[in-house]
């Protein structure tokens, strides 16, 4: 009954959170998006997937407007829920804080374990130090750090394990309270056994939030997604539940990819 | 054969690494041997007498600290902004190229020239006379290319991806140079802003030009008042005055004190480097 319950939930729940038409970018004379149409529904592990360099990392920080801070050019739409976060009336540090990141490599700030938590909020004027004690407590339990860190929360970020480190980013991304959670490939610099616990935790986190992971791993996406885009030399080739893409691709370069022809 | 090129090599880069220290080691030992004798508590808190000859340099002591603080006081935050515009905003374009090509120019301006143009602007262009202010704004001029250029590469060093991470969690420019940027290039911010103090406290040819040489008998208070720094001080009892053992022996233990005034401040300026060091990487690092 319970598993059916639920099942119907995420069935009703199964709707656009993001959606790009005509997505294209440019780095310098580099075309690297095409024409990039897709979905990233609503509370669910999307994973985008596609060997090295061919724009996955790229569509990914479209999401987030961090593509401009590196000197991007972005043409087309992308909405999230139903307003194009490029227009003009779209302040790129709010959308930034619906849609949160972790990066390839952990990358802690240069400051303790508990700041760098509440970093996000102390930007967003959080000051009251219960406020912040309770949050930056809630969001490390969240990733299953508060016992490792809790007795040590102001030593330095940088005296963590990298997997200890990528945790603690995902607890700072989430503590400003997105909707949405990109991640690029957020296990590739981690040992077997962190990456599990980041994949156990992503699966538990996408009960809450609309989980986006970039992976060149055809089996972490298998492991992980609901929701599958594959993407080859910046276009979008396939997109769809993942289990009908795993099972059942329809392009013969999807297929390649996932039998492992290539990566 | 490689091997024993290898090992020559080796052997040459010792050398070669010991020659400095040797040198530092033989100029400090060599200062003290003859330099302690002179330096009493009469020498650090005196009036000079007769010229420098006798009597103490309490003036040249305040007047150092005077004018390099008030050098650093300009420099630095001249220095760190002009650092962080060139590392952060910059584009690169042609305004861009023309800054640093004439901040490199500055950095190598003799200091003898920096002193004439202060004699020229400064004392007299702008009336500000042989003063504290006219010597603090020269030497400033001077190590302008320094603090710009330390700071400028400090804040290059800082990983992109932490100004990344900081704006992917909703932070603005400027708010991510602050609260993280800075923060990990202090370390290497302040060992630059240090250097460029030791080299104003050391500086002569600037400050005699533009602070003149100061009157013996008398602290100086106002930034308008003359004063005359260790290094000014130094020359005139070893250079200009009778050269005896006497006006020697004065100049070595002025050479000592103002030895000491530079690892005063450097010493604490290394302390706090490390500190804000270990508080960025912890043990870690």
């Amino acid at each position: 009954m319970q598993v059916k319950k639920t099942l119907l939930r995420r069935a009703l729940e199964y709707k656009p959170i993001l959606k790009s038409e005509k997505l294209n970018v440019w780095y310098g004379r580099v075309h690297a998006l095409k024409d990039v149409d897709m979905i990233i529904p609503s509370k669910r592990i999307t994973a985008i997937m596609g060997p090295s360099g061919c724009g996955k990392s790229t569509l990914l920080k479209a999401f987030n407007r961090l593509l401009e801070a590196e000197g991007a050019r972005v043409e087309g739409k992308v909405y999230f829920h139903d307003v194009d976060i490029y227009s003009d009336s779209v302040d790129p540090y709010v959308v930034r804080r619906k849609i949160g990141m972790v990066f390839q490599k952990p990358i802690p700030l240069p400051m303790s374990i508990y700041d760098n938590v509440a970093y996000g909020l102390r930007i967003g004027g959080v000051k009251d130090r219960r406020v912040l004690d309770k949050i930056v407590r809630e969001n490390l339990e969240k990733v299953g750090l508060w016992d490792e860190v809790k007795d040590r929360l102001r030593d330095s970020a940088f005296n963590l394990s990298g997997g200890q480190q990528q945790r603690l980013c995902i607890a700072r991304a989430l503590a400003v309270e997105p909707e949405v959670l990109l991640l690029d490939e957020p296990t590739s610099s981690l040992d077997p056994a962190s990456t599990k616990r980041i994949e156990e935790l992503l699966k538990r986190l996408s009960r809450d939030y609309t989980i986006v992971v970039v992976t060149h791993n055809v089996h972490q996406a298998m492991r992980l997604a609901e929701h599958v885009i594959f993407i080859f030399e910046g276009r979008v080739v396939e997109q769809g539940e993942a289990e009908r893409i795993f099972k059942n691709p329809k392009s013969i370069l999807t297929r390649a990819y996932i039998k492992g022809d290539f990566s | 054969m490689q091997r024993r090129s290898e090992i020559l090599i080796e052997a040459l880069t010792w050398v070669a690494s010991f020659i400095p220290a040797i040198l530092a080691g033989a100029m400090i030992s060599f200062l003290l041997f003859n330099g302690a004798s002179a330096v009493s508590w009469k020498f650090i808190t005196g009036f000079p007498e007769k010229g420098g000859l006798e009597g103490g340099i309490l003036p040249a002591i305040i007047g150092s600290i005077y004018i390099s603080a008030l050098c650093m006081l300009m420099a630095a935050p001249i220095g760190i902004g002009a650092g962080t515009y060139l590392a952060e905003y910059a584009p690169e374009n042609l305004f861009t190229k023309v800054v640093r090509f004439f901040v490199e120019l500055l950095a190598g301006i003799p200091s003898i020239v920096i002193g004439l143009f202060g004699y020229v602007f400064l004392v007299h262009g702008l009336g500000l006379g042989f003063s504290i202010l006219s010597g603090a704004i020269a030497l400033a001029f001077m190590i302008l290319p320094w603090t710009v250029r330390v700071s400028e590469e400090a804040i290059r060093a800082v990983p992109r991806d932490y100004r990344y991470a900081s704006l992917a969690l909703g932070a603005s420019k400027w708010k991510t140079i602050r609260t993280v940027v800075y923060v990990a290039a202090r370390p290497a911010i302040i060992t630059g802003l240090m250097l460029g103090l030791g080299k104003a406290i050391g500086e002569t040819a600037v400050v005699m030009m533009t602070a003149g040489m100061g009157i013996t008998g008398y602290i100086p208070v106002s930034p308008l008042d003359s004063a005359r720094t260790l290094p000014v001080h130094l020359y005139l009892i070893a250079g200009e005055i009778a050269n005896t053992s006497e006006s020697l022996k004065m100049a070595y233990g002025t050479a000592l004190v103002l030895l000491a005034l530079f690892l005063m401040v450097s010493i604490p300026s290394l302390m706090l480097r490390n500190y804000f060091t270990r508080r960025l990487y912890g043990d870690a690092g």
